[in-house]
C-alpha cells in the first residue's frame, strides 16, 4: 500500500528519521515510539507536508513529489494537536477541506453526526475545548476518498463515548478499502480496533515490532 | 520577572524589527544628512507649529511598539506574561512604564538631540519633553488592560454565519481581527505616499517615474503583510500542505487576495491620477504592487529562514528598484517578472519547499 524508499529527514542538518526501505501493507497499522521520536516528522512527511529525501509511493503508483495533487488526494492526515485560527469555525474549515478533497455531499453531514459535532461547528475555534478541537481535526482527516489515512494520537483528549466513535469509524472506513497508519501511546489493543501490524520507531528509524 | 519582560517585550522588539532600523538609517542618516536635520529641526524648535509633523510620525512609532507588544501578548509562548497581574499595581506600572522607555530609545535619543539645539526656545523644548513624556506613559495604560483581559472570548461573525467563509478570506479575517495596526498602518503608509506623489506631480517638470517610485515605496511597504500571510499559513493552516489544490486553485487564491489588499490604493490612484497621465498607468501599478506581494510571499515558502531577512529585501527591492525606474524600466514588465517569479515557484517548488513543520 506505502512504499518508503531511502527516506531521510533532518532539522537543521540534524538526522531526524532514516529509513533505507520500507512497505505497509493494506489494514490498519499502529506506529509507536517515545515523545520525540520521529512520529509526527513522519506522518508529516508522508502527508506531504514536510520536505524530505527520498521516495514516498502509494500503491506503486502516485509518488508524493512526483504527483503532489494525485497523492494528495489519496492520503489524508489529522494531526495530534491542531491549531486553527480562533475566529474560524469547524464549519468554515470542513467546507474548504471537504471541497478540496472533492468529499461528496452527504459525506460532510455524515461525519459531523458521527463525531458528534453538529452543536458546535458553526462556532468560532477560539470557544472549542481540545476535545472539541480533536474532533474536528478527525472530521477533517476523513474527508474525501482517501487510499490512506494517518491518524496522530487520535483518541487523546476525547471522551469515551467519543474513543468508540473513532474506533468505530476506523473500522468502517477499513471494510471500505482505507488503510490506516496511527500513532498512539495509548494502547490499541485495549479498544475494539483490530491491528494488522505494529511498527516501532526508534534509534532513528522505523521497523515493524516483534509482538 | 522584570527581566523576562524586558527581553520578551524591549529585545525582542530590536531583533524581529532590526531590517526596519537598517532601513530607517539608512534612508534618515545616509540620504539625509545629519546636517539636513538638524536645520529641520532648528526651524521646527524656532516655529512650534512645525513640531506636530514630528510628534505625528513619533506617534506612529509608538503605535508600532504598542502593537508589538500586543502581538507578544496573543503568542502561545508568551502566556506567562499574565502572571504580572500578581504583582502590585505600582510595580507593574514601573513595569510598563520602562519597557515602554526601552521601546521609544531611538525617539528619546532623537527628540534630547533636538533639544541640545533649542537656543533658548523652551516652550518648544517642553513641547518635545512632554510629548515624550506622554508616548512613554500612557500605554502604559493599554498595557495594563491586555494584562487583566488575557481570555479574549472569539466572536460568531455577525453575516451570513450559514454559510462557510471562502478561503480566500481566511487571511484578510486574520488581519482584521489579529493585526487589525499592521494592516491600517501599512494601508496609511502606502495611501499617504500614492497620495503624495499623485499630488507632488503636477509642481514640476515630473514624468511617470515620480509615480513609478511611489508604487515602488507603497508596494514594499506591504513586505510585513506578505510575512505575517506566511506566518499566518504555518502557524494555523498547516494542513494546507497536505490538500490536493492544482496551481491554477492556489495561485488564483493568492492573486485573488492580492487584488483585494490593493484594492483601497487602486482607487486612490484612480481618484488622484494627474492630468495628462494615461489611466493604463493604474493598471500597470496594480500588476507592479501585486507582483511585489506574490514574490515576497512565495520567497519565504521557498525557505522560511528568508522571514528573517524581509528588511534586507525592502532595502535591496528599493535600491534596485529606484535605479530600474530611473533607468525607465517599465514598472508593468517589472510587475510580470515578480508575478513570474512567483507563478515559477508556486508551480515546480510549493509542495517541496520547506514549511514550519
Amino acid at each position: 500500500m506505502l512504499e518508503i524508499r531511502n527516506f531521510r529527514k533532518a532539522y537543521h542538518g540534524q538526522l531526524v528519521l532514516e529509513i533505507p526501505q520500507l512497505t505497509f501493507g493494506d489494514g490498519v497499522h499502529w506506529l509507536r515510539g517515545i515523545n520525540g521520536s520521529g512520529k509526527s516528522t513522519f506522518f508529516r512527511s508522508v502527508a506531504g507536508m514536510l520536505p524530505f529525501e527520498g521516495e514516498i509511493r502509494l500503491e506503486e503508483r502516485w509518488e508524493v513529489n512526483q504527483n503532489p495533487v494525485d497523492y494528495r488526494l489519496r492520503v489524508n492526515y489529522a494531526e495530534a494537536e491542531p491549531l486553527y485560527p480562533a475566529y474560524l469555525s469547524a464549519f468554515d474549515l470542513i467546507s474548504f477541506v471537504a471541497k478540496a478533497k472533492k468529499a461528496p455531499k452527504e459525506q460532510v453531514a455524515e461525519l459531523v453526526d458521527r463525531l458528534e459535532i453538529g452543536d458546535f461547528w458553526k462556532q468560532p475555534v477560539g470557544t472549542y475545548s481540545s476535545g472539541m478541537l480533536k474532533k474536528t481535526s478527525l472530521v477533517m482527516g476523513f474527508l474525501g476518498q482517501p487510499r490512506l489515512i494517518m491518524l496522530d494520537e487520535p483518541l487523546i483528549t476525547i471522551d469515551d463515548r467519543a474513543v468508540s466513535n473513532v474506533c468505530k469509524l476506523i473500522a468502517d472506513e477499513y471494510k471500505k478499502g482505507i488503510h490506516f497508519l496511527l500513532s498512539s501511546h495509548q494502547d490499541f489493543r485495549l479498544t475494539d480496533l483490530v491491528l494488522d501490524a505494529a511498527y516501532v520507531i526508534q534509534d532513528k528509524t522505523i521497523r515493524q515490532a516483534v509482538n | 520577572m522584570k527581566n523576562a519582560v524586558f527581553r520578551t517585550l524591549v529585545t525582542e522588539f530590536y531583533r524581529q524589527n532590526s531590517g526596519f532600523f537598517l532601513i530607517l538609517l539608512l534612508l534618515g542618516f545616509g540620504i539625509i544628512r545629519s546636517d539636513d536635520h538638524i536645520a529641520l529641526f532648528r526651524y521646527a524648535l524656532a516655529a512650534p507649529a512645525a513640531l506636530p509633523y514630528y510628534f505625528a510620525l513619533w506617534a506612529l512609532y509608538a503605535l508600532k511598539t504598542s502593537a508589538f507588544v500586543r502581538q507578544q501578548f496573543r503568542e502561545p509562548s508568551c502566556q506567562f506574561l499574565y502572571h504580572l497581574r500578581l504583582y502590585p499595581s505600582m510595580q507593574r506600572y514601573l513595569t510598563w512604564w520602562t519597557v515602554q522607555l526601552g521601546l521609544l530609545a531611538p525617539l528619546w535619543a532623537y527628540g534630547l538631540w533636538m533639544c541640545s539645539y533649542a537656543d533658548g526656545q523652551w516652550l518648544s523644548v517642553a513641547l518635545v519633553l512632554s510629548c515624550l513624556v506622554a508616548l512613554t506613559v500612557l500605554p502604559a495604560r493599554w498595557y495594563e488592560y491586555l494584562v487583566r483581559n488575557p481570555v479574549r472570548e472569539a466572536r460568531n461573525r455577525k453575516v451570513a454565519r450559514n454559510r462557510p467563509l471562502p478561503v480566500w478570506l481566511f487571511f484578510f479575517a486574520h488581519l482584521f481581527r489579529q493585526q487589525p495596526l499592521l494592516l491600517v498602518l501599512t494601508k496609511l503608509f502606502s495611501g499617504a505616499v500614492l497620495i503624495g506623489v499623485c499630488l507632488l506631480y503636477p509642481t514640476d517638470d515630473y514624468d511617470e517615474r515620480l509615480l513609478a517610485i511611489g508604487a515602488l515605496i507603497g508596494g514594499l511597504a506591504h513586505l510585513g503583510l506578505a510575512q505575517e500571510q506566511y506566518v499566518f499559513e504555518h502557524r494555523y493552516l498547516l494542513f494546507l500542505r497536505n490538500l490536493p489544490r492544482p496551481f491554477a486553485v492556489r495561485f488564483g487564491t493568492l492573486a485573488l487576495e492580492g487584488l483585494l489588499l490593493f484594492l483601497p490604493e487602486t482607487l486612490l490612484l484612480a481618484r488622484y491620477l494627474p492630468e495628462g497621465v494615461s489611466a493604463v498607468l493604474v493598471l500597470k501599478v496594480v500588476v507592479f504592487y501585486t507582483g511585489i506581494r506574490l514574490a515576497a510571499l512565495h520567497r519565504f515558502y521557498v525557505r522560511e529562514r528568508y522571514l528573517e531577512q524581509v528588511g534586507a529585501y525592502g532595502l535591496w527591492g528599493f535600491i534596485f528598484g529606484l535605479v530600474a525606474i530611473m533607468f525607465r524600466l517599465d514598472i508593468a514588465i517589472a510587475g510580470l517578472a515578480l508575478w513570474g517569479y512567483a507563478a515559477w515557484v508556486s508551480r515546480f517548488r510549493y509542495f517541496a519547499s520547506e514549511s514550519a513543520g
